[in-house]
């Protein structure tokens, strides 16, 4: 045994350049994401309100998660699973797409028109309090209002974003929009390498179309971007919620959404951390979602992952 | 291959633009911004005309009729000076008293005083008037002037008087880190002549037509008191050309050319209004350099914009002479518009040149000499000694633009709503104006036979506005654009007749791109950073920096990063630590008020520090860093803090009951919790009526007193197609109004489930369904002084808005107390709640006493009162600070008018006291709100389920606390401090 550690530190000792380089990353990945985690999992076994002494709890806390809370069930888990679904897979899609037409055009303008889908996934924070809720101000003179009365598809100001039925719509849009990200950078950058001899042994071969091309050559070419692009899309989406808790400030200056229609997983916590101060419930709540992006990641590397890789 | 390839990219991009064009293009910051206000102008032109249409000519159209028929008095005349105490006739005779030195103190804003007087032959005079300030409020005092029972024209019904203020201490006194301090304005006693003068009608003093024999001449109240000591009538004067061989002959021989000397801008001696603020600007060749520290180094900016606001700075010379005078400004403002100083010296404006500088726009810092129209320095001559430079702001070169848009958005209405006569549509809605057969053909030329010629005045107008223009701007401006654009527009209908019944709503916009620019077009902003006074030919200071200075200036403020401790954080050990959740200007103030009574009188030493961001009391509570104090904590924190036992109880500390009896028991009962007071409140908002007196008038409707009153004027309104604002998220009033409560007596459950709640709910949804009241309204500040929405709630902000931002509107609006209603023994009950901020103890602390001392002094009237009044003395009357302190409240320089409104509403302050789980209740509300509202469902039943929802939480957050065991059984009781009459205390002064 004695001799067994004593070889790991003599390992460790012959690798040190290697160790030394990842040692930055290593250290703050343990400080800043393996402590929090692990600290927020034990939290979860805790009652804790901020100011008193934490109680333990046991299973308490997830115990009520799934049998007391109402709201949880009801809206934070449907909610969040609409939302995933359709930001999720359609944003990637879109994202594959986008990056695929930007590579048809010439060099010249494919800087510009890059930068042009992917400003909004940088710009999104400041577009949430000022621009959206311009667009989609309740009286006539919002944007949005303001066309569709001209076009006359309404004849009085919808209040989009006080109205349940079109808030989630709102949301999921406006994600859509801003969710070009790295995923799409990472696949852009994917579709640059790949080697286009290989386009033309393709065609020698008896590959007729774009579709064929795309299907049976650039796909498996970028299979390991496409993977990141999945991996980036899930984390995304699982942890958005910031969205729908900005725009129901901006109108009505609570950040919970009409009737929880925007509510998700993130803002369900943020509502027993903030506001009800049960830091040690919301802590659960936190390690669900750990588990839930955890294994759509997994389920991600099923689909995308290299067999031999694994 | 290849052509199927290109043919394929074509394709593939045009795709790309259809799919991006959408969000690109509402990415583009500027057009969202506008946006609002864009289109919220094209519902009230009508209006906006009848503003303009008073029946009073303005002063630039009376002075070019009265100009025809009457010369300026001869300047041979003698002044006639009327002592003050020599009127004969007053409105009442306590509103005046005379003084011992033969002045009269009109100590009221309201009333007026008329003088007899004898003019010995006809002509234009220009009337002053001695006076001096009655009071030290800081506010412009504003009279109107009538000769013989009429205003000549619209602007003299609000003359202004400027106060005269200097900076003291001056130079400014440094804080502990090596910050300079804000001086205070102070204001200056003294008579003061002025000569009756409206900057943004004319530069000169503003004439008025007395023919031979006798007249009255009357003044008449409309803000601030003052003393009057003499009216006087004169000639005016005209200023002379600048003639430059006449003044070089001057020039004395001793002059060298090598004098010159430069006043800091930031060293005014005087100025007009406490708004006119000296600044710390950090630039290369800056002057004084700030070194990295806040070093008050420039003067004005946005706040130095108002025509008539000037200020004085002190110079002497060393020998008789001719000098030179320049500037070195900042003019970032004006996109490609001048901004107009109107210079004197020693009192005189010299020359004409020197009535009118025009102060170009440069997104840097540049310099200006004063020089005349060829570009020429002028020489001024000065004796030796000392002398005095005067810059007021004027926005008079600017004005005839400004009537004239205004004067083409009335003809673009009118032309408008004769075509829609011809049409008979009066739907604005739609993208064709409303038209509803759009294949129907008008033969509008044969209806309105002189169409075109309509057409073409106005663009012809509007042509030669954009050409007057175009010669005071430095190159093409915002405003000129939108005039060519509208007169494109216009000639496109003008040529093509049969289109225009389709297309009607391009007027509303024409009108909205031109009113768009009407706000602000009056506003002449400037930025000084120093003067510079030289013998022609001396060496003068470079004012541009280079790009080399540009990059040291960058890299020297990078490196000060590491060598200045930019948190200026304070950590005495002994002191107490006070936290507060405020901007530094507060925070600053705080720290200097506490050193120098608080301590000099306890001996206590205190730390302010700012916490920006509230959520820091929890989580820095979670780790264990806590203050003693925390100021700034919104309504919902002191008790949620308490329930957790973060807080002191306050009313265990002796002197409590005194404390609390300063407030308002509607404020108090927010932060009590189960036997414990756990905050006093600081600031504490409030809700009143206020309306458009021009619009209401004009409709005859008077302010509602009761919610039945509004509902008996709102079909007037709304057919004017008007509206009326209320807070839609508001319940408070209505719930409490009917004599509803939010919980039970126990605080253990919901009390909206009694009948007088559900009818305040069903008040109040109905405000919004069956009365149609807007029911999302981004900005009812900008509906206010559009005039759209002339009358509503407005909370403490919005007043703030309206009373400072929107100078337009002065004496055309009025304030109100909220509508109540009417209950059994016939008192109008018009309770409503409104945010508060307050102070609270942290239970950790091992300086209770200490920290009690310093929360009694902070809530103290006598500390309230003097933050309030340096506040604004330190950084203008928009710093308003809204005491909750009742006795405080009213020694706080509120206009009189106001101040009577506000202490009447406040009486009835009622807020929703906390309980556990109690913040459920505004969400339930708004989704109930928003069910019965939006989504058309029935009320009782949305209503019933939110009061479910609502017990059900706040039993679970009982057990949490111990209130209940997890069986449900009560185990203790919570005691919530009922409130059902008005305060008694209120309004006594």
């Amino acid at each position: 045994m004695k001799t067994q550690t004593n070889r790991l530190f003599v390992n460790i000792w012959d690798n040190r350049i290697s160790y030394f380089f990842i040692a930055p990353f290593l250290i703050t990945f343990l400080l800043f994401i393996m402590v929090p985690v692990l600290v927020a999992f034990s939290l979860s076994f805790f009652s804790f309100d901020a100011f008193s002494i934490p109680k333990f709890m046991g299973m308490d806390n997830f115990l009520s998660v799934f049998t007391n809370d109402r709201i949880f069930l009801q809206y934070a888990i449907p909610n969040t699973i609409k939302f995933a679904i359709i930001v999720g897979p359609i944003g990637y899609l879109l994202s594959f797409f986008l990056a695929w037409l930007i590579d048809q055009l010439p060099k010249g303008v494919r800087d510009w028109f890059t930068l042009a889908i992917y400003a909004p996934s940088l710009a999104s924070g400041v577009a949430f309090i000022v621009v959206w809720p311009v667009i989609f101000s309740g009286d006539r003179v919002g944007y949005m209002n303001d066309l569709l009365l001209s076009l006359g598809f309404i004849d009085q100001p919808k209040l989009w974003l006080q109205d349940p039925e079109n808030f989630m719509n709102i949301m999921i849009g406006i994600s859509l929009w801003a969710s070009m990200g790295v995923g799409f950078l990472a696949m852009l950058a994917g579709l640059q390498t790949i080697n286009k001899e290989m386009f033309e042994a393709g065609a020698i071969d008896g590959i007729s179309n774009r579709l064929q091309e795309i299907y049976y050559i650039t796909i498996p070419a970028i299979k390991p971007q496409m993977l990141f692009g999945a991996v980036m899309a899930i984390v995304g989406t699982l942890k958005a919620g910031l969205i729908g808790s900005m725009l129901s400030t901006a109108v009505s200056g609570t950040p919970i959404t009409p009737q929880y229609s925007g509510h998700l997983l993130i803002n369900h916590i943020d509502d027993f951390a903030l506001v009800r101060y049960e830091l040690g419930y919301s802590a659960a709540l936190s390690v669900i979602l750990l588990i839930i992006v955890y294994g759509a990641t997994k389920f991600s590397f099923q689909i995308f992952g290299n067999k031999e890789d694994e | 291959m290849l052509t199927s390839r290109a043919s394929g990219l074509i394709v593939i991009s045009l795709s790309i633009l259809l799919v991006f064009a959408g969000p690109i293009h509402s990415i583009s910051g500027e057009e969202n911004e506008t946006a609002e206000i864009k289109s919220d102008h094209q519902e009230q032109i009508d209006q906006e005309s009848r503003i303009g249409d008073s029946t009073l000519p303005t002063y630039i159209e009376w002075i070019a009729a009265a100009e025809v028929n009457h010369a300026d008095a001869a300047t041979a005349t003698d002044d006639i000076v009327l002592a003050a105490d020599s009127y004969t006739a007053v409105s009442a005779d306590a509103l005046f008293q005379t003084t011992e030195d033969n002045a009269v103190l009109w100590n009221s804003e309201s009333g007026w005083i008329e003088w007899h007087v004898t003019i010995p032959m006809d002509g234009l005079y220009d009337i002053g008037i001695v006076y001096d300030s009655a009071n030290t409020q800081g506010a412009d005092i504003i009279r109107g002037l009538q000769v013989d029972g009429v205003y000549p024209y619209e602007e003299a019904q609000r003359l202004r008087l400027k106060r005269s203020f200097v900076q003291s201490p001056y130079p400014p006194k440094r804080d502990s880190f090596g910050n300079d301090q804000r001086p205070q304005s102070v204001e200056v006693k003294g008579w003061k002549l002025a000569l009756f003068t409206d900057y943004d009608a004319s530069l000169r003093p503003l004439k008025w037509f007395l023919s031979a024999g006798e007249h009255t001449i009357r003044l008449i109240g409309e803000s601030q008191p003052l003393v009057i000591k003499e009216i006087r009538i004169t000639a005016p004067k005209p200023t002379p050309k600048y003639i430059n061989s006449e003044n070089k002959k001057l020039s004395s021989d001793k002059q060298d050319g090598s004098w010159i000397q430069i006043i800091e801008a930031e060293n005014a001696t005087m100025k007009s209004n406490t708004s006119i603020q000296i600044q710390s600007t950090n630039a290369a060749l800056i002057s004084p350099s700030t070194e990295g520290y806040i070093r008050y180094n420039t003067m004005g900016g946005e706040q130095f914009s108002e025509s008539g606001q000037w200020s004085e700075w002190d110079f002497e010379v060393p020998k008789d002479g001719v000098y030179q005078i320049g500037f070195k400004y900042l003019q970032a403002y004006l996109n490609n518009l001048y901004s107009y100083r109107s210079i004197t010296i020693d009192g005189l404006p010299l020359f004409q040149e020197l009535e009118k500088v025009g102060f170009p726009y440069s997104s840097k810092w540049d310099g200006l000499t004063l020089s005349d129209e060829s570009g020429e320095p002028l020489d001024i001559y000065l004796t030796k000694g000392k002398h005095t430079l005067r810059t007021t702001a004027a926005a008079a070169p600017i004005k005839p633009i400004y009537e004239g848009i205004i004067r083409s958005m009335k003809q673009i209405a009118d032309l408008e709503s004769s075509i829609r006569k011809i049409t008979g549509n009066f739907d604005k809605t739609y993208s064709t104006g409303g038209n509803i057969d759009i294949n129907r053909d008008w033969m509008l030329e044969k209806y309105i036979p002189d169409l075109s010629d309509r057409i073409n005045s106005v663009i012809a107008e509007l042509g030669e506005q954009a050409d007057d223009l175009k010669i005071i701007s430095t190159s093409t401006s915002d405003v000129e654009n939108s005039m060519r654009l509208a007169a494109e527009d216009l000639a496109d209908m003008r040529d093509h007749p049969r289109d225009i019944p389709n297309e009607l709503n391009k007027f509303a916009k024409m009108r909205s791109n031109l009113g768009i620019w009407l706000f602000r077009l009056t506003d002449q902003p400037l930025l000084f950073d120093y003067i510079w006074i030289a013998e022609p030919g001396a060496e003068l200071p470079r004012v541009k920096s280079n790009f080399f200075e540009n990059a040291m200036h960058s890299l020297v403020s990078f490196v000060r990063t590491f060598t200045i401790d930019y948190d200026f954080r304070r950590n005495e050990p002994k002191a107490i630590d006070v936290w507060v959740n405020r901007a530094r200007d507060y925070v600053n103030l705080l720290q200097q008020l506490a050193d120098e009574t608080f301590t000099a009188q306890t001996g206590i030493s205190v730390n302010v520090n700012i916490v920006p961001d509230p959520q820091m009391f929890v989580l820095g509570n979670a780790a264990g860093i806590q203050p003693d104090v925390a100021l700034g904590l919104d309504n919902l924190m002191p008790v949620d803090f308490a329930t957790r036992g973060a807080l002191l109880d306050l009313s265990q500390f002796a002197g409590y009951h005194e404390a609390a009896e300063q407030f308002h028991p509607g404020a108090l009962r927010v932060f009590h919790y189960n036997e414990g007071d756990y905050a006093l409140p600081e600031i504490q908002e409030f809700n009143v009526l206020i309306y458009r007196t021009d619009i209401l008038e004009a409709l005859g409707l008077n302010p509602p007193d009761t919610w039945e009153e509004l509902y008996k004027m709102l079909p007037t309104l709304q057919q004017n197609g008007y509206d009326f604002y209320l807070n839609p998220k508001d319940y408070l009033p209505f719930l409490y109004q009917h004599g509803a409560e939010l919980y039970t007596e126990d605080g253990l459950s919901s009390a909206l489930d009694s009948k007088e709640a559900y009818q305040g709910f069903l008040q109040w949804s109905e405000m919004f369904t069956l009365y149609q009241i807007p029911r999302e309204v981004p900005s009812f500040y900008n509906h206010f002084r559009l005039g759209d929405i002339p009358i509503g709630v407005c909370d403490f902000n919005t007043y703030l808005q309206v009373m400072f931002a929107a100078p337009e509107l002065a004496g055309k609006w009025r304030m109100a107390p909220l509508p109540g209603t009417m209950d059994e023994n016939g008192v109008i009950e018009r309770w409503a709640g409104g945010p508060m901020q307050s102070g609270v103890i942290f239970a950790k602390t091992e300086k209770k006493q200490d920290s009690w001392e310093f929360l009694k002094w902070w809530t103290s009237a006598q500390t309230q009162e003097r933050f309030g009044n340096e506040i604004e003395a330190l950084y203008g009357p928009e710093y308003r600070w809204n005491t909750a302190n009742m006795q405080a409240f009213s020694k706080l320089p509120w206009p009189r008018e106001h101040l009577e409104v506000i202490q009447g509403q406040k009486k009835w302050y009622k807020e929703a006291p906390q309980v556990p789980g109690g913040y459920l209740t505004p969400r339930q509300l708004g989704f109930v709100w928003n069910k019965v509202v939006l989504e058309k469902k029935s009320a009782r039943e949305s209503f019933e389920q939110g009061i479910i929802d609502i017990n059900r939480e706040m039993i679970r957050k009982q057990i949490e606390f111990g209130l209940r065991d997890k069986d449900n059984t009560i185990l203790d009781e919570l005691d919530v401090p009922a409130l059902n009459d008005p305060w008694i205390g209120g309004g006594v002064q």
